[in-house]
């Protein structure tokens, strides 16, 4: 009866299988550093005790006691700065409700107005209303897929679970097949795009899936906050011995307060968030964790009200033929 | 069947619009379409809709601030307004309400249908107060 009431005691003092649980350092765990302040100050009165036996000498007693108070403060503050941290991940959280609440939610709701409608009006509707029915629940449908992808790719970035699968292949060909994905969007926002491709083919060796999701998130930003009339420019360039993609748009541009926080996950400016409520400010946050772990770099420069330059860089690779 | 009201859909989603304004057009009203808080506020101010079905999340001025404005405006501040979102949060939900807004309609949770009977019901207690 003891024993496993002693055994589930003993299991709170797991503070390193809690700190992984929360995903915090053990020095913001409050059980933690509520015991190191149990035990500190259970030593400092003993000692306290024992020293001033020993030497009687009221001076030193009231220097070894202040020395202990600094401790505690210093402890105390420690204790202050880790719940504010968790007050900060707590908001976070709620903040992220709040955008999947509005992000799922609206095209959740468009497929259900649309089924509501499809259900009900079938008879009265024709077969090219129905097909347009059938193509936007397919397009909410999409986007939700892209939605959800976008948050596990965060999850897995935040955990350190890797998904890589290294190849082989065309940089060229890829942006090609971004580009054609985004002619329909690009044409409905009212941007012209460009792109210029090298003649040669440059070959990098990376995770194909995560570069493509990285460049269509780029293309998605330049389209979506460029100007209707506006155009997006997209270069893929050999630069030494790496190629080099970039890509200009003539939007909204990005405010300096805001230039230190862009690849920050679900960080949105308040311009962008002013120009579209639509978006989870995880685009740019996903594209700099593909680069990156395909040994790539990402950067960019931007004038406000003027627009922006997105870059990556990756290693070229020699095709072996 | 026409009941001559101009509801004006202020929605940033086309789909949801397109959706909506066709079965406000079924049920005989005449529907204004807004993407945006700005360019509601334009129409509001030039066509003076009988009642706003009114997204909270907008783009250039939110759904809020648009609410700010009828307020403070003596010539729309009567005009009713349905809340028509995804926003489900207790303060979202009392804030809006705080405007004396007349509905307030979460979309995942309710039919087109069960929206326009709403529109109607509203539409018809003015009617009947005038």
């Amino acid at each position: 009866m003891i024993l496993p009431k002693l055994l589930k005691l003993l299991s709170a003092f797991n503070f390193k299988k809690y700190c992984r649980e929360y995903k915090i350092g053990l020095w913001e765990y409050p059980p933690f550093i509520f015991s190191i302040m149990g035990g500190v100050t259970s030593v400092s009165i003993l000692a306290t005790y024992l020293v001033s036996r020993v030497y009687a000498e009221p001076l030193i007693v009231v220097l070894i006691v202040c020395a202990v108070a600094v401790v505690f403060l210093i402890l105390s503050y420690i204790i202050l700065i880790s719940f504010e941290k968790m007050a900060i991940v707590s908001k976070e959280k709620s903040e992220f409700i709040n955008i999947m609440s509005h992000q799922l939610r609206n095209p959740l709701s468009s497929i259900k107005w649309q089924l509501d409608i499809l259900m009900n009006k079938w008879e009265s509707l024709n077969k090219e209303e129905r097909e347009q029915s059938l193509s936007d629940i397919e397009e909410q449908n999409e986007r939700m897929i892209g939605l959800t992808n976008d948050l596990l790719e965060i999850y897995r970035a935040d955990s350190d679970i890797e998904v890589f699968q290294e190849s082989m292949f065309s940089l060229n060909k890829l942006v090609l097949q971004v580009k054609n994905k985004y002619l329909k969007r690009a044409a409905f926002f009212g941007v012209e795009m460009e792109v210029s491709l090298p003649e040669r083919e440059i070959f990098v060796s990376a995770d194909e899936t995560k570069i493509n999701h990285a460049v269509a998130h780029f293309f998605d930003n330049a389209i979506r906050y460029s100007p209707n009339g506006g155009k997006a420019g997209v270069l893929l360039e050999k630069v030494d011995d790496v190629v080099k993609f970039s890509i200009s748009d003539e939007g909204i541009g990005i405010p300096k307060e805001d230039e230190g926080q862009i690849f920050i996950k679900f960080f949105r400016g308040n311009l962008a968030k002013r120009q579209k409520s639509e978006g989870l400010g995880a685009g740019l946050f996903i594209a700099k964790t593909a680069i990156e772990s395909s040994g790539g770099k990402v950067g960019f420069s931007s004038i406000e009200g003027k627009g922006s330059t997105f870059w990556f860089t990756l290693p070229v690779k020699n095709k072996k033929i | 069947m026409t009941n001559e009201k101009t509801v004006l859909f202020i929605e940033d989603d086309e789909h949801l619009q397109k959706v909506m304004s066709a079965c406000l057009k079924e049920n005989g009203y005449n529907v204004l379409n807004a993407t945006d808080g700005e360019l509601g506020i334009k129409i509001i101010e030039e066509e003076n809709p009988d009642l706003i079905l009114l997204d909270l999340i907008l783009p250039k001025k939110d759904g809020f601030e648009v609410l700010e404005y009828l307020k403070s405006e003596e010539k729309f501040k009567n005009i009713p307004v349905v809340v028509s979102t995804n926003l489900e949060e207790k303060h979202d939900i009392e804030r809006a309400m705080s405007y004396g807004v007349r509905a307030y309609l979460v979309k995942a949770n309710h039919r087109p249908d069960e929206i326009v009977a709403k529109i109607s019901e509203i539409l018809n207690e003015q009617s009947v107060k005038n």
